[in-house]
């Protein structure tokens, strides 16, 4: 009798946890059947009426079927809960075609882009980054790097003048005879900043920058030199590319190169950037004149060394493809944005 | 420089090139001397002959047209249809053929105009792009070949090199001393032009005296008479060569002495020799303030530096630069002096430079000329101007060289070469190389001594020679290889690292980074600023005299700036009238100053904030809270605690005197935060909240990084307590969050203002604050106790300095 009782027990609760709609309504069944005073609890009680001999298979009855109602009951908690959090999300839906925010990131100057990607290049190399002042003592930037005043070297440069023995710099150069005159060689420093001409059209800024690298050892070549630059080159602008070096002249090496790389754009094949000859001119290069040793007072040629230098602006136009010089001063926001 | 080939074609055989241009621009820009820009007026007019009408009839379609049978030569005749009005049966005309490109990439192709077949077109100067104007056809004399390409009758049959010389190849500034290193590039001869003057027995000096008072300014001076020449045009051929390097024609013997220069590089001068007074010509240094008329009539206040040539009454040329008005070459002279001498190069450079006078001649002396040849070169011109306009030319020429120049012997190893060129340099190539340059050379032992020619001013040292041997041979030959670095790397510059730094953490907040010129106009920047002496106090010094620039590009930017607020708020306007309603810029960069005797550069940081927020979920923050709230993780960015914002007065000119404030950084003043002035704003029609915050960056950042000390968490939990205060509504709430933290002393941990209410459920003026403070203790729970403590101690403190009473 009892055994059959407990069977009703334990179909109506299947029944039950079956039945349920939601999470709530299961546990109420649960505690309907399964809690302090729920119908299990109450079929146990039975089990003192029992004679003795019945009572342990009973009780075994009991919490088998107990078992086997909370193994059920915890599964049907289970799915319930997974559907109602289902059901929650879809009610939760955000649209994610709305953007919150209207605030955009910073961008870099390419200047300042293109100058920070030069300067790490050359630190791996080991060089120093230097900088020094815009105005400049004549003797600084031209003097000292074997520019002497009535010299047609100094047509090279339009200059602007503060007063009679000071300028603004018109390259970066005169941070190589600071560093000489103040630190003890062997050297390797990478120089930049803002430089001056006292020229403006469409190619040219009255204030554009310079970055400049220079080298002082005990040996250095022109090899030297070319390898250092085809490695920057390689890391500038893409590897496969190729360094060409053209004789040249410049008062502050000797010998001078004007450097051209294989045009980044065509890879050499020739394009408008290259104006058809698959060779852009991105600066110039040569190993110290023993006559900047001298005025730096540096003993030559127990020291001898190399120097390069690029313009910033014209390696971002090569880089990115600017089409218009006149855009770096502007600030323009739409320019800054695309880099 | 402009070269013409068939000149140069004189000296060295460069007839191969004539077809290829290319492959000798290739050799010359290898060997240092660029070539810049080819012009090949040949190329430019192929299929452009020389035509005769024999036929001229009426367009049977058309009135305004003509129907022209022309004959191209070699039998053939052609039918043209023809616009212009100008031309005859007979004439002689220029015919573009088809196949015919003219400028402006207009190709000539057959056609029909108005159902009648046309083969070619008769052109205007103007459509060949010779002339700017035309008058309908060019006419050509009847003397003209039919069928000869017009740029063979026209003498274009040439082509022109633009050519770089850099200013140490003087040697190259003409077409005989290209000639001479295109054969030591090409292994060829070089031929000399021809002398061939006979003299007449009289003496030039018994015509015309020569004295040099400076022979250091003027180490060299020949001159020779000419009597009875005939001043007219030039002859075709030398009109010819000068126009095709782009120089004019002005008469024959100016003409001669100005080809002599194009073809030597030795400047020549010729003067009307019954113009100069006295018979005598004297070479001396100017008199301070003396005055001189050049022959392009400008007038010169000397300073007393130059070199003149002079009569015994006046000066007749500037040594070296320009001649005078008053003994030039004219129609009606009869007698010359021909003047060829050598300049010290600075002295020319120097007065060419001081008075603005910038010639052909000039440019030669200051870069050098060849003092070993003065006499022949002139002796050249002396033939040429025979051939061209008679005369007689007086023996006994004049030649003042008092001290021959040399030049010194230049030693050379060859190991140097090999270490600084690295790779193996080769003796025999050496030798082949310097003799190639005209060189002297001498073997001593295993080194050189190497006498450079006296045309090559740049050969002085070892290492000159050095980039002979590797321009020579070709930097193509110059291998890669790294630089062995055996010391440790130096440091680098900590301000470059530190503005590197803040570009990050900028960038990061959302601003993008300025640049803009160290130039600013002076009356501008004036206005914008204001009175310059109260910057002082906001830690921006600004001097008041700027550095001003003695030659400005422009009067728009003649002085270095001594801010950068006035330029980035220059760049917000004209983003905010390109359509940029919303932005924010950085810059970092010097600002300069005058000091009694030095210039000074200072860093500075700028920053400004412009536009409201739009669209859904915005924040509605006010704009300068936005630009403090990144002041304050910039502070915290750069491990700095003591920052505050206290008012100080007056405020920046520019600035919006309710909303601005200074930044004070561990007990100094180093900047502003503000909106920009109303005024500024509707002036510029700007119709969006602007914010400008610029901060002395050398007190900003200090030389050496702040080391980061890890402080231990707190093991206890934070306690937070809400107060609710009312206080005057003029008063700032920033006094009562000083009270709170100083009450809290080392158990403050934040304080955050949640709540303000100004309104009806106040008496008027006065707010209701609620602010949350959050406590934390390192070594203990806090307890009821203390916090009541610290909560009673807060209330007072903050009635009593700011009068707030706590709201009940």
């Amino acid at each position: 009798m009892s055994n059959t009782k407990l069977n009703d027990i334990k179909e109506s609760a299947l029944k039950d946890f079956q039945k349920a709609a939601n999470s709530t309504e299961l546990y109420n069944f649960k505690v309907q059947y399964l809690g302090k005073s729920g119908a299990l609890t109450e079929a146990m009680k039975l089990m003192a009426s029992l004679p003795k001999e019945e009572k342990p298979l009973f009780g075994k009855l009991v919490n088998e079927v107990k078992a086997e109602l909370e193994t059920v009951y915890a599964e049907a908690e289970s799915n319930l809960k997974n559907k109602e959090i289902e059901s929650q999300m879809l009610s939760e839906k955000i649209d994610l075609t709305l953007s919150a925010s209207t605030t955009e990131r910073g961008h870099e100057h390419p200047i300042y882009k293109v100058t920070h990607e030069i300067f790490s290049i050359m630190a791996r190399l080991g060089y120093a980054l230097r900088t020094g002042p815009m105005i400049e003592k004549d003797y600084y930037n031209f003097e000292a790097l074997n520019i002497p005043k009535n010299h047609p070297a100094r047509d090279m440069q339009d200059t602007f003048f503060v007063d009679e023995t000071h300028v603004l710099r018109t390259h970066t150069s005169p941070i190589q005879i600071h560093s000489l005159e103040n630190e003890k060689p062997p050297l390797r420093i990478i120089g930049t900043g803002p430089v001056f001409r006292c020229d403006s059209d469409i190619s040219h800024l009255p204030n554009f920058h310079q970055i400049e690298g220079m080298c002082v050892d005990e040996k250095v070549s022109m090899a030297d030199l070319k390898g250092t630059i085809s490695f920057f080159v390689r890391e500038f602008f893409g590897p496969g590319l190729k360094t060409r070096f053209r004789p040249s002249f410049f008062p502050f090496t000797e010998p001078s190169a004007e450097v051209d790389c294989s045009c980044p754009i065509c890879k050499g094949s020739g394009c408008s950037l290259c104006k058809q000859s698959g060779w852009i001119e991105i600066g110039g290069c040569g190993l110290i004149n023993p006559k900047v040793f001298e005025f730096a007072k540096v003993e030559y040629p127990k020291w001898q060394g190399f120097a390069f230098g690029f313009g910033v602006e014209r390696m971002a136009i090569i880089k990115y493809g600017v089409d218009d010089i006149r855009h770096f001063p502007k600030n323009d926001v739409r320019f800054l944005k695309q880099f | 420089m402009k070269i013409s080939l068939k000149w140069l074609n004189d000296f060295v055989d460069v007839a191969e090139f004539f077809e290829n241009p290319i492959a000798l621009a290739d050799i010359l820009t290898k060997a240092g001397l660029e070539v810049e820009e080819i012009t090949n007026r040949a190329k430019d007019f192929q299929n452009v002959v020389v035509g005769h009408i024999t036929v001229k009839d009426k367009h049977p379609n058309a009135d305004k047209l003509s129907l022209c049978q022309v004959d191209i030569g070699h039998g053939k005749i052609e039918q043209i249809v023809c616009g212009a009005q100008n031309h005859k049966q007979g004439d002689k005309v220029i015919v573009a053929l088809p196949g015919a490109v003219l400028p402006g990439n207009f190709a000539i192709k057959k056609s029909k105009i108005r159902d009648v077949e046309s083969n070619g077109m008769l052109c205007s100067l103007k459509e060949l792009g010779l002339a700017t104007v035309s008058e309908g056809l060019e006419i050509l004399p009847q003397a003209a070949t039919v069928g000869m390409s017009y740029s063979e009758f026209a003498g274009y049959n040439d082509v022109n090199f633009e050519l770089k010389v850099t200013p140490n190849r003087a040697d190259c500034l003409s077409h005989y001393g290209l000639a001479r290193e295109i054969g030591c590039l090409l292994n060829k001869k070089i031929k000399k032009p021809t002398v061939q003057t006979e003299f007449s027995k009289e003496l030039t000096s018994s015509k015309i005296k020569l004295t040099v008072e400076n022979s250091e300014l003027c180490p060299r001076y020949c001159g020779r008479y000419i009597s009875g020449v005939k001043i007219s045009e030039s002859p075709a051929w030398l009109k010819k060569s000068l126009e095709s390097v782009g120089m004019n024609s002005i008469n024959n013997v100016v003409d001669v002495t100005n080809y002599v220069m194009l073809e030597m590089g030795q400047p020549l001068h010729a003067f009307d020799a019954d113009l100069i007074a006295g018979h005598e010509i004297v070479v001396r240094t100017a008199k301070a303030s003396e005055k001189f008329k050049t022959l392009k009539d400008q007038d010169l206040n000397l300073t007393g530096e130059e070199l003149l040539i002079c009569d015994s009454e006046k000066a007749v040329a500037m040594a070296g630069v320009i001649g005078g008005l008053n003994s030039g070459v004219s129609l009606i002279t009869k007698n010359i002096f021909i003047e060829s001498a050598n300049f010290q190069a600075m002295s020319v450079r120097k007065s060419s430079r001081s008075h603005g006078v910038e010639t052909d001649s000039a440019y030669r002396f200051s870069r050098g000329v060849d003092p070993s040849q003065t006499q022949e070169i002139m002796d050249r011109a002396v033939y040429l101007i025979q051939q061209v306009a008679g005369g007689t030319a007086f023996a006994g020429h004049h030649d003042i060289y008092p001290k021959p120049i040399t030049k010194k012997p230049v030693h050379i190893n060859m190991q140097t070469i090999t270490d600084r060129l690295g790779y193996v340099a080769d003796a025999k190539l050496f030798e082949q190389y310097m003799q190639g340059l005209d060189c002297k050379l001498e073997k001593i032992g295993s080194d050189y001594s190497v006498t450079p020619p006296l045309f090559r001013f740049d050969l002085e040292r070892d290492m000159d020679l050095v980039e002979e041997y590797a321009r020579l041979k070709g930097y193509e030959h110059i291998t890669e290889t790294l630089p062995v670095f055996a010391k440790e790397p130096a440091k680098h510059d900590a301000k470059y690292l530190n503005q590197t730094k803040l570009s990050e953490f900028f960038r990061a907040e959302g601003f993008s980074r300025a640049f803009n010129y160290a130039f600013a106009n002076e009356t501008t920047e004036n206005a914008f600023l204001g009175d310059a002496s109260l910057y002082d106090k906001w830690g921006l010094g600004v001097s008041k005299e700027p550095v001003k620039l003695k030659n400005p590009l422009s009067e728009e930017i003649n002085i270095m700036r001594r801010c950068l607020s006035n330029l980035l708020w220059r760049n917000v306007c004209e983003n905010f009238h390109s359509g940029n309603s919303s932005g924010q810029l950085f810059e970092m960069g010097s600002v300069f100053s005058k000091g009694s005797a030095e210039f000074g550069e200072h860093q500075r940081l700028c920053l400004t904030m412009w536009g409201e927020p739009f669209g859904l979920y915005s924040e509605q923050t006010p704009l300068i809270y936005k630009m403090k709230s990144v002041l304050e993780k910039l502070f915290s960015f750069l491990q700095i605690s003591a920052a505050t914002f206290q008012d100080v007065q007056p405020t920046p000119a520019f600035l919006h005197k309710g909303q601005c404030t200074s930044l004070f950084v561990e007990g100094k003043t180093i900047g502003f935060l503000g909106s920009m002035h109303p005024v500024l704003l509707n002036n510029s029609k700007i119709r969006v909240p602007v914010v400008m915050c610029e901060i002395n960056l050398d007190m900003l950042i200090p030389d050496q990084a702040r080391p980061v000390k890890f402080k231990s968490l707190s093991g206890f939990q934070p306690v937070d307590r809400d107060f609710a205060f009312v206080m005057d509504a003029k008063k700032p709430v920033g006094d009562l969050l000083k009270e709170l933290k100083k009450a809290a002393g080392s158990n403050f941990k934040d304080s955050t203002v949640f709540d303000i209410y100004e309104g009806d459920k106040l008496p008027l003026g006065q707010k209701s604050v609620a602010v949350r403070l959050s406590l934390h203790s390192f070594d203990q729970a806090l307890t009821e106790d203390m916090i009541k403590i610290i909560s009673e101690k807060a209330i007072a403190g903050i009635m009593k300095t700011t009068g707030a009473q706590l709201r009940q």
